[in-house]
């Protein structure tokens, strides 16, 4: 393995096994993440992202969902074969995830501070008066102003973006390796979000952490990310840096995507948009998930799954059409 | 999604059959006495005969009689009950939560003061004052239920009215009466079934300890909990004149409560997806 | 497009409105604390036929003004006119016909439709008030369901059986049963997927052409308002900061909010980062706005005047109003950094 990545997941797959069938909602994924990179995971809802990284933090829900293959290599070892036990000291400390929704990512009765307080505590036991000047050292870091007096409020005071930045602060609390961010600024306000995502940079370059950024939203990926993988029905159908993907979109389903998208500039028209439905993921086709779909496909294309082809450095996609023989 | 309870159906399917069917499956009468066979065992036990399956009682009743005809009365009294306890908390639940204001604070209020009632000695206080009867003994314990459903389908009403469909609805020019039978009340209408299902092992029992305490049907008519209250002076020598109706209330209200959950989870559109 | 001629009164009319909600604590003897001034003295005006694209973020007034347009609320001030009749204290008849002429669908496909009903009944609903008969209901709500693109036999399936896209497109088809003069759009594509997203604002439009039915786009995303909407305003705490037809404004945008808004639109080209204008601290509250322009404390180019005294609306070009003391005309500072951003907006 190389050393330049710190994050490697090969073949991930997390099934839920239903009383009508098995949902295959992540269905063989693997992606790199090198060191101090941000990699963008891009799709629409129901095609795995999320799902993605939750198997990554073995944080599924109980009951259905199950990782059924696959492995997970941070910094070399294969979480996913750890115990309980042990993940709970990876998650945060090498690991640490930030939620789309800032509501709930916070307890309501806890003030901030205590919950700044817990996440430290974890990392290192010190007095109560030193973790919490470490406290308000972290809501500093994340630009939030008088953090003195903000560390004793509660949730329900703050505003949306305000609330992200603390649940910025306590996911970095343990200077993680690994921050998987899931759509972490859809629910806020433009102005804020762009607020965030400069912040969000800035603590990368400081602390050097990776990050995998679950998005939908492509304007977010050219600003944050250095590469981007593409994903539909569970599988991930392209990937590459992002200017690449940008200037040559070679996956059906990424040029479709990318056209779809009305512009700031440029006459106004009608948009492109892709006709159907993705598939069920209990009845997956046998070939090229996007086939039904695609207004280049081929009787090659429904016959068996296609094998990855490289574009560009560094640049490949799943589709048919990119084999050259 | 648990599959359906066999077990609590049938025993509910045996019961329903028993209220309807009473005159068809009844040996014999359950008002008539015939002295000289009082308080014969059940046909299992020494003494007792297949000529009564399950014993007779103080006054020579067959008990299995009794046990069939005081599966009506409970019945009936629990369906009355319900339809009038549950129908007005239903009411007020709705108008409560959709109206607002004052009228849904002086509701509220109403409703609070209800719970702090002691309700049975209230249900005693009618049957001295109306005298004993089936309709103050379906007022009496209307009056224990109405307080529960109105709380419950108000704060149900809070979360609907919230929803874009209600404000929609406005839009295209609904009247308030027209959301709150159209889309208000459809939309409460599992909660409400469920709470049916939940309440009805609560009516059975406050029927019982009514009719224990004096307050209910007056004898000779059987209800299962006049004919608990029977056998309490003979608990020892002859334990199933109380015994066998208070197993069948048992019965009875475990097996609703178990079809209860089971109905709540299926009627639910978001569990029912998976 | 457009029905009769410019001078015309205009469909839609806002004057001066506002809506200040009473902030009280205490349930039977609530004390007034103060005022939340959701909406503070707004005014444009829609054309038959035409989109009117409102911007702004959280707590701007935009979703406060769609619900006074739609008789949901009634203004603390002003008032709000439709073919040249005032909308609000309708009873009757009057409110009937009002409710016939504007329709709205507003943003979450989930809570758009009632679950218990068939989507036939939900289409049918303005119609059934309206007292039509059953023949010429079923048949109408047949026609609206392939006007949506969905299929005609599915109008007794019920919400669930339907994807988000369908849902929304199922809201549309109720709205367009009453033949509305406005539909008030609020936020209709942002919980959609982006791929459906592209095939609604077609419908949307194909449909406006079709029917010449206005529009009165709340959203938030500016590409958005570009595909869609002839003229844009851009709200800020309640007040209107921006005002112009939208190829104008995206060809030169004045005020320093809208700026910034341009600015964080994050565009789907890493090879055009612009240059960014990241603003300040947070949006305030409408319960207590800032003194003077609202946006004086966020502002890169704020001046001493700016938190003491009220930018009035004025034009500074053909068409576009601006509420900013750089821009005042009269004012002696002039014009300062007023000049247009051209390169990435110029069409």
């Amino acid at each position: 393995m190389s050393t330049d990545n710190v994050l490697e997941v090969r073949d991930l797959a997390t099934y839920f096994f239903l009383r009508r069938g098995v949902v295959k909602a992540v269905d063989g994924v693997s992606f790199d993440l090198k060191r101090g990179e941000v990699l963008g995971l891009v799709g629409e809802s129901g095609c795995g992202k999320s799902l993605t990284a939750l198997s990554i933090m073995r944080l599924l829900p109980k009951g259905s969902a199950r990782t059924v293959r696959g492995e997970v290599r941070l910094a070399g070892e294969n979480i996913l074969t750890r115990s309980p036990r042990e993940m709970r000291e990876i998650r945060g400390r090498r690991i640490s995830m930030i939620l789309q929704d800032p509501q709930t990512s916070l307890n309501p009765v806890f003030s901030v501070g205590e919950q700044l307080r817990e996440a430290i505590f974890r990392r290192t036991r010190g007095s109560k008066a030193e973790i919490m000047k470490e406290a308000v050292a972290a809501l500093r870091r994340v630009e939030i102003a008088a953090p003195g007096e903000r560390i004793a409020q509660f949730p329900h005071q703050m505003s949306g973006g305000m609330k992200q930045r603390v649940v910025g602060a306590i996911s970095i609390s343990g200077y993680p390796q690994v921050l998987i961010a899931d759509e972490p600024t859809t629910a806020l306000d433009v102005t804020i979000q762009l607020q965030y995502l400069k912040l969000l940079k800035r603590l990368q370059a400081e602390t050097g952490m990776a990050i995998l950024f679950i998005t939908h939203d492509f304007g977010v990926v050219a600003r944050m990310c250095n590469r981007v993988a593409v994903m539909y029905a569970g599988r991930i159908v392209e990937c590459g840096p992002v200017a690449r993907i940008f200037q040559q979109p070679s996956h059906p389903y990424t040029q479709a995507l990318i056209a779809s998208v009305p512009e700031m500039s440029g006459a106004v028209g009608r948009l492109t948009t892709i006709d159907g439905q993705p598939p069920s993921l209990m009845d997956l086709p046998l070939g090229c998930r996007f086939a039904a779909r695609c207004a280049h496909a081929q009787a090659r294309c429904r016959d068996a799954y296609p094998s990855t082809f490289t574009v560009g450095p560094e640049h490949v996609a799943d589709c048919w059409r990119l084999d050259s023989q | 999604m648990r599959s359906l309870p066999w077990m609590s159906a049938i025993v509910i399917a045996t019961m329903l059959c028993m209220a309807i069917f009473a005159p068809l499956l009844a040996p014999y009468s359950p008002i008539d006495q015939t002295l000289r066979d009082k308080l014969l065992p059940p046909f299992w036990l020494e003494g007792g005969s297949t000529k009564y399956l399950l014993g007779t009682d103080a006054f020579g009743r067959d008990i299995l009689s009794r046990l069939i005809y005081g599966a009506r009365v409970s019945l009936i009294v629990a369906g009355l009950a319900l339809t009038v306890g549950g129908g007005v908390g239903l009411l007020i639940g709705v108008v409560a939560g959709y109206t607002g204001g004052v009228v849904e604070t002086v509701l509220m209020r109403l409703v609070d003061a209800a719970f702090t009632f002691p309700a049975i000695l209230f249900a005693l206080l009618l049957a001295v004052t109306m005298g004993q009867g089936l309709g103050t003994l379906v007022i009496a314990i209307s009056l224990l239920l109405w307080a529960s459903f109105a709380r419950i389908i108000r704060g149900e009403v809070l979360a609907l009215k919230q929803r874009d469909f209600v404000a929609l609805a406005k839009v295209r020019g609904c009247s308030e009466l027209r959301i709150m039978l159209t889309h208000i009340l459809p939309n409460v209408f599992n909660t409400f079934m469920v709470l049916v299902t939940l309440n009805i092992g609560v009516v059975i029992i406050a029927e019982a300890a009514l009719s224990f305490l004096g307050a209910g049907i007056p004898p000779p008519t059987p209800t299962w909990g006049l004919m608990v209250s029977e056998g309490r002076g003979r608990i020892a020598e002859a334990w199933w004149v109380s015994l066998i109706p208070g197993l069948a209330i048992t019965a009875l209200v475990l097996s609703v409560n178990l079809f209860g959950d089971w109905l709540r989870d299926r009627l639910d559109p978001r569990l029912r997806q998976l | 497009m457009t029905s009769g001629l410019a001078s015309a009164e205009p469909l839609l009319r806002v004057e001066g409105v506002r809506k200040h909600f009473p902030f009280v604590k205490g349930v039977l003897l609530g004390r007034t604390l103060g005022h939340v001034k959701a909406v503070d003295g707004v005014s444009f005006t829609i054309r038959a036929g035409e989109t009117l694209g409102l911007v702004g973020e959280s707590g701007c007034g935009k979703t406060t003004t769609s619900r006074l347009i739609l008789n949901l609320e009634t203004p603390t001030e002003g008032r709000i006119l439709l073919e040249g009749q005032p909308i609000h204290d309708l009873r009757g008849e009057a409110l009937a016909a009002f409710r016939g002429k504007v329709q709205a669908v507003f943003q979450d496909p989930w809570s758009s439709l009632d679950p218990r009903m068939t989507v036939g009944r939900t289409i049918a609903e303005s119609l059934i008030i309206a007292g039509w008969e059953k023949p010429r209901i079923a048949a109408r709500v047949k026609e609206l369901l392939q006007r949506v693109r969905l299929d005609p036999e599915h109008a007794q399936l019920y919400p669930h059986e339907f994807s988000g896209g369908q849902r929304q497109r199922i809201a549309l088809a109720a709205a367009l049963a009453s033949r509305p003069k406005l539909i008030v759009l609020d936020e209709p594509i942002s919980a959609l997927d982006v791929s459906i997203r592209a095939q609604m604002m077609n419908l949307l439009k194909d449909i406006q052409a079709q029917e010449d039915v206005a529009y009165l786009l709340v959203a938030h995303d500016l590409a958005t308002v570009r595909h869609m909407a002839d003229q844009t305003v851009v709200m800020y705490l309640g007040k209107v900061v921006e005002h112009a037809p939208t190829r104008r404004l995206f060809d030169d945008v004045r005020h320093p909010y809208t700026k910034a808004l341009f600015s964080a639109v994050l565009l789907a080209r890493p090879d055009q980062l612009t240059e960014e204008v990241v603003l300040a601290g947070e949006i305030p509250s409408p319960l207590n706005p800032p003194s003077g322009c609202r946006f004086h404390t966020r502002c890169p180019m704020a001046m001493p005047r700016c938190s003491g005294v009220e930018p009035p609306l004025q034009e500074v070009s053909p068409g576009h109003r601006v509420a900013c003391h750089l821009y005042e005309v009269g004012n002696g500072t002039g014009a300062a950094d007023g000049g247009a951003k051209p390169g990435v907006f110029a069409a």
